[in-house]
């Protein structure tokens, strides 16, 4: 019993010290410096300041953009779900017996699953022209391959029993099937679908930076004019927005669930919404703009396969500070710095929006705040830190900071809510002080959830910062995107081919954590 | 006239167990009939073999009169439509709820598109109900299968399986999850559906004592063969005690 306790001591010693080893080796490898912080920090209000009070009466201009990035989110993440629908019973093992087929599907989903959606959004408008296409291409695939992954997962987990003892009903294997894993599959995958939706939007907002349609367009545009106060009015738009997103999203989420209180939802107003849902899916996917015939189309997809087929080896193995190596390993420590700031703010914010240990305006007020500070697309941050830091990975480190915030403390405020107060009540009725229930009761509860989500947002994270590059904030983004431009497809396909095996690595590593 | 007839019947699987090996009895219609043996002896595998889940490696089956193996895919499919099975582990849709599960038996007489949209008739709802009432869920009809208790789940399989207006119902253990006090009532239940549907029952049961209370005919299985066929009545405890290889 004494000895398993010594190891599991040991392990966390082991893991603690790696965990803080590769923090400060990532600080220095991206410059991070407290003192620029507190000696600059103030140019990063200065830049608030210029945007905010926006210039309202823009606002009118906004809403088409603002319109067009949502029937982009909603047509890509549409389509997206409906052919992961077919695949994720593809690459299920317990329902198709293909090892091959299943294979074929994962490995593809794990390439996509590589590719920031900013990136396969730029290689989409070489192929199919400018416009919102490329960008509902890009978040369809996106879409598609999150959806099939987690589906097959889920798919997985469920028994074949009713499905076999409906089969011998004398019914047929296909109406056993639709009745049985099918339905139980639906709702489930429906409230992922609706919540990739949510990312979706936030996704799309970006999109137009490289020419894939939407607001990020017109972002991109006022911010290079210097008309900061519109691009605080386009900040609002987006937040709002974003909220009427999450608003449906989970009042959809709650009837798929079966758990609405309320009698209208149960009815009358049940079937309005899917209406809607329905009316406002095929709005979004009508107006897609064709794909410009003029495009590069198959011709670009082909010279991009070739170029990962046939990559520049020696870029791949070259070790200089440009090479393929070294960009992905400073990729990777903006990704541990920045991740780990983040958990610390969020930490912080998710105990100030708790409604269990702050009255309830003060936990509404900072929930409010972590809304905000999630709907700023990534990019606006990477500019707003570079008049910080000037340009280079520290940049990069704030930004990942900032945009992991959200997530991570939204699923610490849900298990901080959801948490067992009867060992902290027992401890303050014996009188232990609140720094004694911290220690003692909280964190032994709290720590493995929090670790969870926050190595869940570091796997995002390596994908996020692979695009920081595009505003001059580090990482293997830059050459990147310069790569493609020039359309030199053997250097794109060396840096694909390296994020491909560095995220497969990681994700290796994290399900042996996991395990262990 | 038998409504099941089992001749030579032998199962080998594909990694060399052999299950069962020359089975044969009879079943007369209306009859209640327990299997019993020990854990392995192959009684499972009867009963998929019965339901037709499971092809026999040889012998026959014969269902009113019709061997099972000469049929063609629509012949087998109509004959299982009216054979009910109820399972060890329920095998219910856990995202459904029980008047869901219920109507899923009836899926044979719908097409393809009815069950892709999820419409069932007037009938179909109508009977659904009214086999709800007489397993008594009639007030747990919306609740999801996965919120059920294991008597409730047992009871919603049943219901679905009388959905089928079977003329035989096989159970495989179908209290084996059960605590002894549900055990009773679920046995009671198949008891009493047996007698107003004048149904052939056919159970697999490791509980000797509710086999002799329920049943009019006891079959013991041992390491895959026949070694027990007697009306209950007439079954000695010796006769018990070998099925379960004590002397
Ligand atoms: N799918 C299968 N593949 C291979 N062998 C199997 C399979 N199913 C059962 N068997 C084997 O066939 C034999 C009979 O199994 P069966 O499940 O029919 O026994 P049973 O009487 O139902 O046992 P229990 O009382 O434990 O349910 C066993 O030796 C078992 O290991
Ligand atoms: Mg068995």
């Amino acid at each position: 019993m004494c000895e398993i306790k010594r190891t599991i001591k040991y392990k966390n010693w082991i893991i603690t010290f790696l965990v803080l080893a590769a923090l400060i080796i990532s600080c220095r490898i991206t410059g991070f410096s407290m003192t620029v912080l507190t000696k600059r920090g103030n140019r990063f209000t200065e830049f608030v300041l210029k945007m905010f009070p926006a210039d309202l009466a823009y606002g009118g201009k906004v809403m088409q953009p603002l319109i067009s990035t949502i029937q982009m989110s909603v047509a890509g993440t549409l389509i997206g779900a409906g052919i992961a629908l077919l695949t994720s019973f593809l690459s299920a093992g317990n329902v198709c017996e293909s090892r091959a087929l299943r294979l074929l599907i994962k490995l593809v989903v794990q390439a996509v699953r590589t590719i920031p959606v900013l990136i396969i959004a730029l290689i989409a408008t070489f192929a199919f022209g400018i416009g919102t296409f490329a960008g509902t291409f890009a978040l369809a695939l996106y879409t598609w391959a999150i959806l099939t992954r987690i589906g097959s997962e889920d798919i997985e987990t469920l028994s074949m029993g009713a499905f076999e003892a409906l089969t011998v009903t004398g019914c047929g294997k296909v109406k056993a099937f639709i009745r049985t894993l099918f339905v139980d599959m639906l709702p489930g995958y429906l409230t992922n679908a609706l919540y990739l939706l949510e990312t979706n939007v936030r996704h799309a907002s970006i999109l137009g930076y490289v020419g894939a349609g939407g607001i990020g367009l017109l972002l991109n545009e006022k911010i290079a004019w210097r008309e900061y106060e519109k691009v605080g009015t386009i900040l609002i738009a987006l937040f709002f927005a974003v909220i009427i997103v999450e608003g449906f999203s989970w009042l959809f989420a709650r009837i798929l669930e079966g758990n609405v209180k309320k009698n209208w939802l149960r009815t009358a107003g049940k079937r309005a919404l899917w209406i809607l849902l329905g009316v406002v899916s095929i709005w979004s996917v009508c107006s897609i703009e064709r794909p410009d015939s003029s495009a590069l189309g198959m011709k670009v997809v082909r010279s991009i396969m070739d170029g990962i087929v046939h990559p520049d080896w020696n870029y791949f193995f070259s070790n200089g500070k440009d090479g393929v190596t070294w960009l992905l390993l400073e990729t990777v420590c903006i990704a541990v710095a920045g991740t780990l700031l983040g958990a610390v703010i969020a930490a912080v914010l998710s105990f100030l929006g708790s409604k269990r240990f702050m009255p309830w305006p003060v936990a509404g007020f900072f929930r409010v705040i972590v809304m905000a500070i999630r709907t700023v697309p990534v990019l606006i941050y990477g500019i707003m830190f570079l008049r910080v830091t000037g340009p280079g990975s520290f940049a990069g480190v704030l930004t990942l900071a900032v945009t992991s915030i959200g997530l991570i403390a939204k699923r610490f405020t849900v298990s901080i809510d959801r948490m067992d107060m009867s060992a902290w009540n027992a401890y303050s009725a014996m009188g232990v002080n609140v720094i004694g229930r911290i220690k003692y009761c909280l964190i032994p509860e709290l720590f493995p959830q929090f670790a969870s989500a926050v190595f869940y947002r570091f796997d995002v994270n390596i994908r996020g910062a692979s695009i920081l590059g595009l505003v001059g904030a580090g990482g293997i983004g830059a050459p990147l995107i310069t790569y493609m431009n020039q359309y030199r497809w053997d250097a794109v396909g060396a840096i694909l081919l390296g994020l491909f095996a560095l995220v497969l690595v990681i994700e290796l590593v994290s399900a042996w954590v996991r395990r262990a | 006239m038998s409504k099941v007839h089992v001749e030579h019947l032998g199962k080998t699987y594909k990694n060399g167990v052999r299950a069962l090996e020359d089975v044969s009895f009879e079943v007369q219609e209306g009859e209640f009939v327990s299997f019993i043996g020990m854990s392995g002896a192959g009684k499972t595998s009867l009963i998929r073999m019965l339901n037709g889940m499971l092809v026999p490696t040889s012998g026959t089956i014969h269902i009113d009169n019709q061997e099972i193996g000469r049929l063609n895919r629509r012949e087998k499919r109509s004959v299982q439509k009216h054979i009910g099975t109820i399972y060890q582990d329920f095998c219910l849709v856990d995202g459904l709820t029980c008047y869901e599960n219920v109507l899923n038996g009836c899926l044979g007489n719908q097409n393809i598109f009815q069950t892709l949209v999820g419409i069932f008739t007037k009938e179909q709802r109508e009977y659904a109900s009214l086999v709800l009432k007489q397993v008594g869920l009639l007030d747990k009809k919306d609740v999801k299968a996965k919120e059920l208790s294991g008597g409730q789940k047992q009871r919603t399989a049943i219901a679905r399986s009388m959905m089928q207006q079977p003329q035989i119902l096989l159970a495989d253990e179908p209290v084996a999850s059960l605590d002894p006090y549900t055990s009773e009532q679920i046995l009671e239940l198949l008891k009493k559906l047996q007698k107003q549907y004048h149904l052939t029952v056919i159970i697999n049961s490791h509980n000797v004592e509710a086999s002799l209370k329920y049943s009019d005919r006891i079959i013991g299985i041992k390491e895959g063969r026949v070694v027990l066929d007697k009306q209950v009545n007439e079954v000695s405890e010796e006769e018990l005690k070998l099925v379960y290889g004590m002397k």
